[in-house]
Order: C-alpha cells, then structure tokens, then sequence
C-alpha cells in the first residue's frame, strides 16, 4: 500500500524490551497454549491426589506413553509433508512376531536387529514406493497396508500371543532406568531431539514441510519430492521398529493384538499439538506436548479411581478447549 | 524468536525434571507392613473390565470380604487393554500396596513378568483363574509368581457341557460347535480342555471351534452363523459365557435351526433368556462366591508373612440352570447383600 | 420505498449527476481505504477508475453498490440518497455492480443465471420460460451480444461468460454499471468485444465506472480518468488529455521512467536453440526459436496459442513428443530438476499455485531449491543475510525476511520469486507473465530488473500479454498462435497492432 521503506529483519530486540517481548514470541507459538494446559492439568492432579507426583507414577505414565510418544513425533513428520501412515499399529504387531525366533534359538540381539531391518524394509517397499513414486494416496495405501500386516499377524499366530522367554535386552530397555532416568524416556527424548533437529537443521526438514506447504511449487522448485516421501516413510518405520521393541519388553510378549488404534491416537495428538492436517505448518514440540498431555489426563484419572470411560470425555473436551484456546490466542496476536 | 521459543521449552523441562526429582518416593499412603495381624491392609485390585458384569460382581464381593476384614482396596479398570493392566500393575507396586489381585490377567505372560517384580518386593500375589492342573484343582498352591488363586472349575464344567450336549442327542451322536475367545484366556480354555476330552469319551464330535473375536454377543452371532452354514449337520452350540450366548442363540434362531444353545457362565441377561427357552442350560460361575473367596485370601495373605497355609488355590464349582430350575437362580446383588 | 422516476435521458452530455458519491470514507480496523473522496456520473458517460493494489478503487466502487458501509459520507442517485450497506437499495436504484471473480452459476443457462433470484417471467403456473428466455434475447441484443440464453454457462468462453455478467448486472434495469477490474483474465480480442458492450451502453445513456490500471484500456473507453491513491482522489483529467506517464506519475506518486529503447541486445552467443519441438499433448507443433544471451525475447499471443506450453516443455516440465532444445550447444534436459542444474530457471505463470509456498516465510520461499542434505546444515543467520540481499537488490518491500510469504503484496511475492531463480544464476531465464497480478510501481521494477540482468548475458525468453510491456522490453517479438510460431517482429516502429494482427490471424492484405 504505501510507500514504506524495506525493514531488516532484526535479530535480536534491544535488552530493555525482553519482557513482551518474550511473552510475545511465547504467544506466538500454538504449542505454548498447548504447554499451558498440560501444566494446569498437570499440577491438578499433582495438588488433589498425593499417589498422582511421586516419582514412582511419574515414571509409569512415562514408560507407559513412551511407545505412543516415539510414533506420534514420526508421525509428525509425516503430517507434516502432507501425507499419513495409518498402518503403524499393523506393522508393530507385524514386525514383534519376529522376536518369536529368539524362544527357538536365535540371539536376542539379532532378533531386534531384524525387527528394525523388517519395519524398514516393510515400511520402504510397502508403503514408500506407492506413495513415493507411484503417487498413490498415502490414507488408502497406508489404510491397506495396516489391515494387511495386522492380517498377516494373525495369520501367522492364529490370534494367539508368544510369550517371550529370552528377552532380557528388550525387557531392560523397557522397563530399566539409566539413573534416575527411565530408559524409555531416554529414548523418547532421543527420538525428539534427533526429528527436531532434522526438521529445523537440515535442508532435508526444509523439503519436507516445502512439498506439505506446496507439493508442486516444491517439485517445480527442485526439490526431489519422491526421495523425500521414500525417506520419510522409512523413517517412521524405523521408529514404529523402536516401538515394537519397547512393546515387547513392557510386555515380555508379542500379540497380533498388539497396537491397535495406535495410528488413530498418534494422528489426533499430532493434530492436536498444532500441525496443520494439509502439511507445511506445524512442530514436533507441540506433538510431544499433546501426548504428555494425554498421558497425563489418563494416569491422573487412573489414579483418581474415576472410571476409565471418563477418559474419553475428559480428553475429548480438552481437545475443544486447547482449539478453543488457539482460535483466541491467534486473534490476539493479529490484534 | 525461534531461538527464544527452544530456551523457554528447554526451561520447562529442566524445571520439570528438577520438581519430580524433588517429590522423592511416594510417601504417605498408608502402606501396612505385612505379618503385624489383621491391621489396615491395601489391595490393588486389577479389573480387566468393568463392562463384564460377572467380573464386576466378583469384584464388588472381594471388595466387602477386604473391607469386612478391616482393609481397602483400589480398583483399576484396564479397559481391555493389557499395557494398561500392566501399568495399573506397575502403579500398584509403586504405591506399596500389600496385596495385588489380577481378576483376571487379560494376557497372563504378559503380566507375569510385572507380578513377579510386585512379589520381588513382597507384596502378596493372588489372581483368578491362573493356573489349571491336576494340582492346583485338588487345592495346591498355583504356578509362579501366584501365591493363592480362586477359580472356577471349567474342565468340569466342560465335562459336564459336553455331556448336556450328549444327553440333548440322544447319546453318543452329538455334534457340537463350541464358541470361544481368540487370545488365551486360561479359564476358557481349560473349559474348552475338559469339554473336548469328555465329548471323545461319550462318542460325540466336536465340530469346530470357533473364536468370537469381538467380545460381544454380535460376535458370537456372527461367528456362530458362518459355523452353522459351514456345518449344517450340529445339532449343539456350546457359548463360553452368557453373553456370548445370548448372540449365539439370536444365530440359531435366525438360522431357523432347533438345535440346544449351553453357555457356560450365566449374566443377568441370560437369565431370561433361560427363563423363554432360549438357552437350553446356563451355569451360574458364582462370581460373588468366587469374590468373596478371593477377598478373604486376600485378608490372610496381608495378615501374614512369607509362609502360610494361604497359599492354595480354592476351586469353586458350576451350578447349572434350566428352564425348570431358573426361577430358583439368585440374583449377584442379592448374593451379595447375603453374603459374609 | 419509492422512488421518483428518473427522466430518460436525451443524447449528449447533460449538467445534472446520475449518480453522486460524496467525502465517502471507508476503514478496516486501523487502514483507511477510501479518504474522503467525491465522484460524479453523468448519465452517457465512462468514467475510468485508476489506481494501484490498495488504493482505494475496488473499496470504492463496492460502498457505492452497498456492498460495504460507509463509514461517512453520502451516495445520491439524483435525488435519491442511498441508505449505505445496503446492496438491494443500490440496485433497486438502478445501481449494477460486476466484480472480478464474478458470480454465475456454472450449470445454469445463460437466462436463468440474468434472472436468477428475480425477474423472471412469472405464467399461471410458475415461470414462464419461453417468455424469460426471450427477454434474456433481448437484454443480450441490446447490448450486441450473440450469445444463445438457452446455453449453458459453464460452456461458455470466460470472455463470454464476463459479458453475461455484465446483461446480468444491467438486467434490473440499471442506470450506473460499476465494473471492477473486468479485463484482467481477458486477452484483447475479449477486451475489444467487451468494450464495443461498453460503449452501447454509454450510448443508451448509462454511466459507467470502469476500474482498471492499465492505461490503454482506459484510454480505449474512457471518456475521462479519475485517480486514487492510498485510499485518497489525486487526479483527474479527460482521457484523451493525459498519458501512460501522467497515470503512473498520480498512482505511483512518483516519476517512473519509461524507458525509450528495447531492451536487450541482439549480437551475444545463441544460448538457447529449439528446433521442431512438439510436446505429447499437442499443444506444440514444430516450434523453432533461438535466444541469444544478452536478448529479450518476448512470446505473444491469445490465450491459448501455446506460450506457457513452450515454455514449460522448454524447462522440462512437460514431456517432449519431438524435436530438441539446446543450452549452448548441449541437450537440455527432461526435468525440473535436471534445468535447474543447467541453470535454466521456469518463473511460472500461476505463483501462489506452482510458485510459491503459502507457509513458509520470505526467506524459505527465496532460498527453495534443491541441496545437498549432507552437504551441510541449515544456518539460519547465513540464510537471512543472503535473502536480505536480495531483498534489497531488487526493492522487495516486507517486514522482514522472516515474516510469512502472504503478508507480502503480490507484486513483491513475484519479486521473491524471480529473486529465487535469479539466485541460482542462470544462463537461461523464461518468464511466464512475470507482471501479472503485479502493481504498476512493482511493474516498473521488474522490469527494470530484467533489462539489467540481461546485460551480464542472461537470455531471457518471456511470455506475455502486457502489449506495452512487451514493447519496451523486448529485443524480439515471437508471436505464437495454435502452438506454432506465427511470426518475428522487430524494429522500433512495432506498435501493438502488429503482435495482435499476427495473434489473431489477419492476413497482410486484410490489415486496416
């Protein structure tokens, strides 16, 4: 409109004007209303039920939600380039079945080594190449693909769950702490810092929200689309091998039964932690905010004694409200 | 702004790690040591659903037999989740209780591995419908890591199933399908153990065995209908459970077949289906006695120490009903309210 | 409400207004659209409105159809004073008001589309078709217009589709047509034709508003030219008074030089050669061409002769059927990708579709192509100074090279874009309409920014349809009609004529 001359970007605000500032820069991340909310409900819980912040607890909610956490940043990166994997739960209970070779002789280690190899491998071929290069639609594909392995799972076990004899690597890393710290909270927060890092830090993270924001401007741009979908399902592949490995520990078994919904819930706590559902926006740190969330309101209802059904509705209108919440947050900062 | 955004989450994190650190262990919580006598003791009890009116009933009974003997129980409902059960496992650990009971284990391996850890700490173990054998039915102490356990005794009950269907055939030429559950439910398939032995013995034939892997009496239906068109020739349907029942029985109907339905444990709403003719014979599990039995095990084992004639399985037996005889069935609640 | 009848009006000028518009003001939230501006209508009379993206006009001309509420100020249809925000006064007052996305109902007739939500003929049993669709015949033949009422719209070409628009808005009988932007997807043939309606109408003695920034247009049809700027009336003289110059000097608010010579040189190195190039969809037949480096060439033609098709089969994003394209003598290659290496760059005709990227910022959307993951990582810092530069060298106005891409105006969002391509240093520039959708200042600049680029041996090869763009920029004119080469024009003494005869397909002979 008018004439206004070109400002720099500047770098950093002059020292007098952090306070706004920073509130403002807090605002302006959807993840922060997000944070907001987990905090009150977290020292909800914390304040009326003394079982609720005792380390003990806080360790089981941990471990509990470690293997949603791990699968929901992945999927993250997967909503966030426009596309979706709902065949997560399939593939965990798919790839366990493998650990049953290790009751018949074949080493622990080797046995979650093919664990990783198979989800990678089923994960490339299965789900990567269609989507990737035969621009197939990723809901469909990974839709089928999910029914498919589950199928196969049962197949292979006849709906019957191996018990895990020899499983002391997976066990430990399941159930173990380095320390205070709980192994698998060491592995979620390996599994976030390494995402988060490739999202922000490399020109990889760059192509993937570039083809969620604009899959043909990127294309036309240079971008090599199909390598980033190929990698991208193979990276969350990988990590839904992860969680089968945890799964498998927590439980000292692997079931065709294993994971189901998985997909569903990893999906809406991505959604929830503020990526945008068309790709191109959004933060792992909301994802892995959404999901302490969640984690948080089930084990404080569990240990509150209420009803695990009162699970749903609780959760169900914290998701209206934390959308609630966003649609005020974002007309302020317009203001 | 980015840069301030990973500052204040890097923040939040370290101040988080540093409370929880501080809360130390779970204080409070009144946690009574074991072998001091018949003092406030705390049970965590284990529900795999509280949807399954049968488990709920046993449930409700354990919980007046603990609280008659002077201690409380906290109840955790798994919804049908076996990470979740484990976890509900885990918190009680966590929580010092004295006594944990799995009724029952959703997925018994799965669980073993986090009783063991709960014994591992002294806290007694006891579960419903653990282990069957010929020890553990004549009253000895259950496997590893179970210390006492009640049950039902389904391979009788499947005995006396099996010979139901017999005698409804005129002998010797009953063809039965037999509806189960897709994962291992111990109960059901000693049930399943003692029907199948008993029919080969009398000369009858199991056709199939079918899963109901929903849970659901629509399931069961479904199941049993896709049986029926594949065996045209049964002349017997045997249900695990009353629910399953009243599906399989909706599948015979439809199906426009005459043949007998048996269920192996009655609901409430099986029992008016008795009642109309719709379910040949239904047997009544005796949730509250087995609640009740569980209960007061439960009460010994917080009284004393590491030993203990407490440790042993009590076998609770079947009652049948039929048309003629339902009307002499007592409703759980009133079970209940009668029971001490 | 009633309404006194208004007189009919007599051929020529007569002194009393039809329509007064007075000190109207207008804001959203803090910016001020319309400041205090006066306007008007004698009945027979087109009166152009001129101004850039922002100015006011289109603000302008919807308050005065009731579209929007006027913050103060009056609007009088002779005696009558419109109650403002109120779009069925205005067009019960003989107001009629046609926008540029436009508002047909593609599956309808052309009658039912003019009559719907009212008019139409009404028998004993509902509407009376036979006599709707002959008044629809009428309406349409009174402005000249031979188009069947009983044909389906969306069959329609858009330039008719836009005249149907038009019967629809002066079917209520309308005194004062407002028409905003109405020639923006149109080619000149299409604007010809929509003048000849114009210019009946004017004749019928209707006054028309025509807001547009092109000055030809405004020249073509205009009787006189009032200019807007941030919100405020800064100019106005009769169109056969004033020029390109006097318009851009009022809208801009400052002197934009238009440049006398070509641009462009025509004795560098062929850089690029295509010989008999066909693409797989037909839509090429044998195109043949060359661009030097240092040269403009400029594609004309239609809509529809082909020139986005050259080019994207040129960059390798449509596939070839026949024929080969060179850079310097080597075979150019079949992909995206593979031209960017070879450093030809694509600016595509559609930037929010095929450009750019709506979430990303400034900085992400200049500095996207393809690079090496492991290569190195991202440095932020690094990434803002580079974009800075550019954002600067070619005068792209925002907040900051961070702040998202839509909050950029669309003709800086076009210099973003170019500043993209224009990073990855090409040999080979092609350019679909790169001032399309652009402001007149913003036009300037690119413009400028071509010529300049082309001096260190850039060729670049443009499509088009910016007449007086053309003109000036380029060294050689290549006119496309049904995916071929039609023609190649050069010399000073090219005038607009030339390209649109050779566009349209009039024969030496036949040329007035």
């Amino acid at each position: 409109m008018s004439s206004s001359t070109i400002t720099e970007a500047a770098p950093v605000a002059p020292a007098r004007r952090v306070g706004p500032r920073l509130l403002l820069a807090a605002l302006a991340n959807p993840a922060s209303i997000l944070f907001v909310l987990w905090m009150l409900v977290f020292w909800g819980f914390a304040v009326t039920q003394p079982a609720f912040l005792t380390t003990g607890n806080v360790r089981n909610m941990l471990n509990q939600t470690s293997i949603l956490f791990v699968v929901s940043i992945a999927a993250t990166m997967v909503v966030l380039m426009g596309s979706i994997d709902l065949s997560v739960g399939g593939l965990l209970a798919l790839a366990g079945l493998l650990l049953v070779a290790t009751n018949h002789g074949l080493p622990e280690w080797l046995g979650l080594v093919l664990v990783l190899i198979a989800s990678v491998t089923l994960g490339a071929i299965v789900n990567g190449l269609p989507i990737a290069y035969l621009r197939m639609n990723p809901f469909i594909v990974t839709l089928g693909s999910g029914i498919a392995f589950r199928g196969l799972a049962n197949v292979l076990t006849d709906g019957n769950t191996y018990v895990l004899n020899h499983a002391s690597i997976s066990v430990t890393l399941a159930t173990e702490s380095l320390g205070p710290i709980p192994i698998p909270v060491i592995v979620m927060g390996v599994v976030l810092g390494v995402i988060y890092f490739v999202l922000r830090r490399t020109y990889f993270g760059r192509d993937v929200y570039a083809i969620g924001g604009n899959e043909e401007a990127a294309a036309l741009a240079g971008i090599p689309v199909k390598r980033v979908r190929l990698l991208v399902f193979v990276i969350m592949a990988l990590v839904v091998g992860l969680a089968t490995i945890l799964q498998a520990g927590r439980l000292s078994s692997v079931a065709p039964t294993a994971g189901v919904g998985l997909e569903w819930t990893a999906v809406a706590a991505v959604l929830l932690g503020g990526t945008s559902v068309f790709g191109g926006r959004g933060s792992v740190i909301g994802t892995a905010i959404a999901v302490l969330l969640l984690a948080t309101i089930g084990n404080g209802l569990n240990v509150s004694g209420v009803a695990s059904f009162w699970n749903d509705v609780v959760t169900g209108t914290i998701l209206i409200l934390a959308l609630f919440l966003e649609q005020l947050r974002t007309r302020f900062l317009v203001k | 702004m980015a840069k301030l955004r990973t500052i204040l989450v890097a923040l939040a994190v370290v101040a988080m790690t540093l409370l929880i650190a501080a809360c130390g262990d779970s204080s409070g919580g009144g946690s009574g040591t074991s072998g001091s006598g018949n003092r406030s003791f705390k049970v965590g009890y284990s529900l795999p659903s509280s949807q399954e009116p049968s488990l709920k009933a046993m449930s409700d009974a354990a919980t007046k037999a603990i609280e008659a003997a002077g201690g409380t129980v906290e109840l955790r409902d798994a919804a049908l989740d076996p990470n979740k059960q484990v976890s509900d496992i885990q918190g009680f650990i966590d929580q010092h209780v004295d006594v944990i009971i799995a009724g029952p284990a959703l997925v018994p391996q799965a669980l073993t591995a986090a009783l063991k850890r709960a014994q591992d700490s002294g806290i007694k173990v006891l579960a419903w419908q653990w282990s069957y054998n010929a020890q553990t039915l004549g009253g000895g102490a259950p496997d590893a890591p179970i210390d006492a356990q009640v049950l039902t005794d389904t391979p009788t009950l499947g005995a006396d199933l099996a010979t139901d269907v017999d005698r409804a055939s005129g002998g010797g030429k009953g063809q039965a399908i037999f509806v189960g559950l897709p994962f291992p439910v111990t109960g059901v398939d000693a049930l399943y153990g003692g029907f199948q032995r008993k029919m080969s013995e009398l000369g009858d034939t199991v056709l199939a065995r079918v899963a109901n892997k929903s849970g659901n009496p629509e399931g069961a239906a479904q199941v049993v209908a896709d049986a029926l068109t594949r065996y045209p020739q049964a002349n017997a349907v045997v249900a695990y459970s009353g629910s399953a029942g009243l599906g399989v029985a909706a599948a015979v109907r439809s199906a426009g077949k005459q043949i007998p339905v048996f269920a192996g444990a009655l609901t409430p709403d099986t029992v008016e289906a008795i009642k109309a003719g719709k379910i040949a014979v239904g047997y009544d599990n005796k949730p509250v006695e087995n609640g009740m039995a569980l209960g007061k095990l439960a009460a010994s084992a917080a009284g004393s120490g590491s030993g203990g004639a407490w440790k042993r399985t009590v076998v609770v037996h079947a009652v049948p009903f039929t048309q003629e005889t339902i009307s002499s069935w007592v409703p759980w609640d009133q079970q209940l309210a009668d029971a001490r | 409400m009633s309404m006194t009848a208004l007189q009919r009006v007599p051929d020529g000028p007569v002194e009393e207004a039809l329509l007064t518009a007075e000190r109207v003001n207008k804001s959203f939230g803090p910016v001020r659209a319309v400041v205090d501006v006066d306007l008007a209508l004698r009945p027979g009379e087109v009166v152009g409105l001129a101004g850039e993206n922002g100015s006011g006009k289109s603000t302008l001309i919807l308050t005065i159809a009731g579209m929007h509420t006027a913050d103060s100020g009056t609007v009088r249809v002779g005696d009558l004073v419109l109650p403002s925000g109120n779009p069925r006064a205005a067009r019960a007052a003989g107001v009629a008001l046609v926008t540029q996305e436009g508002s047909l109902h593609p599956d309808l007739s052309v009658a039912e589309n003019i009559y719907l939500g009212r008019g139409h003929a009404r028998g004993a049993t509902g509407i009376d078709w036979r006599r709707t669709h002959a008044r629809a015949g009428e309406l349409l033949s009174r402005l000249g217009l031979d188009i069947d009422p009983r044909a389906t719209v969306g069959a329609l070409p858009s330039d008719q589709r836009q005249l149907v628009e038009i019967a629809r808005a002066i079917s209520i009988d309308a005194r004062v047509l407002l028409l905003d932007e109405a020639t923006s997807s149109l080619d000149h043939v299409q604007v010809e034709h929509l003048f000849r309606v114009v210019r009946r109408l004017r004749d019928q003695g209707v006054a028309v508003v025509f807001v547009s920034h092109r000055m030809a247009e405004l020249a073509a049809v205009c009787d006189r030219i009032v200019v807007l700027r941030d919100g405020v009336r800064v100019a106005e003289d009769d169109a056969s008074a004033v020029d390109e110059r006097w318009l851009l000097r009022h809208m801009v608010g400052r002197d934009i030089d238009i440049p006398e010579s070509a641009g462009g040189s025509a004795d560098g190195p062929v850089c690029l050669e295509v010989r008999g190039l066909s693409d797989r969809e037909g839509r090429l037949h044998d195109v043949s061409l060359s661009v030097r480096e240092g040269e403009i060439v400029a594609l004309a033609g239609l809509v529809g002769a082909g020139r986005t098709e050259l080019l994207e089969t040129i960059a390798g994003v449509r596939p070839r059927a026949h024929g080969s394209v060179l850079l310097g003598g080597e075979p150019l290659g079949t992909s995206p990708a593979a031209t960017l290496s070879q450093r030809v760059a694509l600016l595509p005709e559609d930037r929010k579709v095929k450009g750019l990227v709506a979430t990303m910022s400034v900085s992400d959307n200049l500095l996207l192509r393809p690079e090496r993951w492991l290569r190195r990582l991202r440095d932020r810092r690094a990434e803002h100074r580079c974009s800075g530069d550019w954002v600067e060298r070619l005068g792209i106005r925002t907040a900051g090279v961070g702040s998202v891409i839509t909050s950029l105006s669309g003709g800086n969002q076009q210099k973003v874009l170019l500043a993209r391509y224009l990073n990855g240093d090409p040999r080979l520039l092609l350019l679909d309409e790169p001032t399309r959708g652009v402001d007149i200042g913003a036009k300037a600049e690119i413009a400028e920014t071509i010529r300049r680029v082309v001096t260190s041996g850039m060729a670049v090869l443009m499509a088009s349809s910016e007449l007086p763009e053309v003109l000036s920029l380029a060294t050689r004119v290549l006119v496309m009609r049904d995916g071929r080469i039609v023609a190649e024009l050069t010399g000073s003494g090219l005038t607009e004529e030339d390209i649109i005869d050779h566009a349209v397909g009039v024969e030496e002979e036949d040329r007035v």
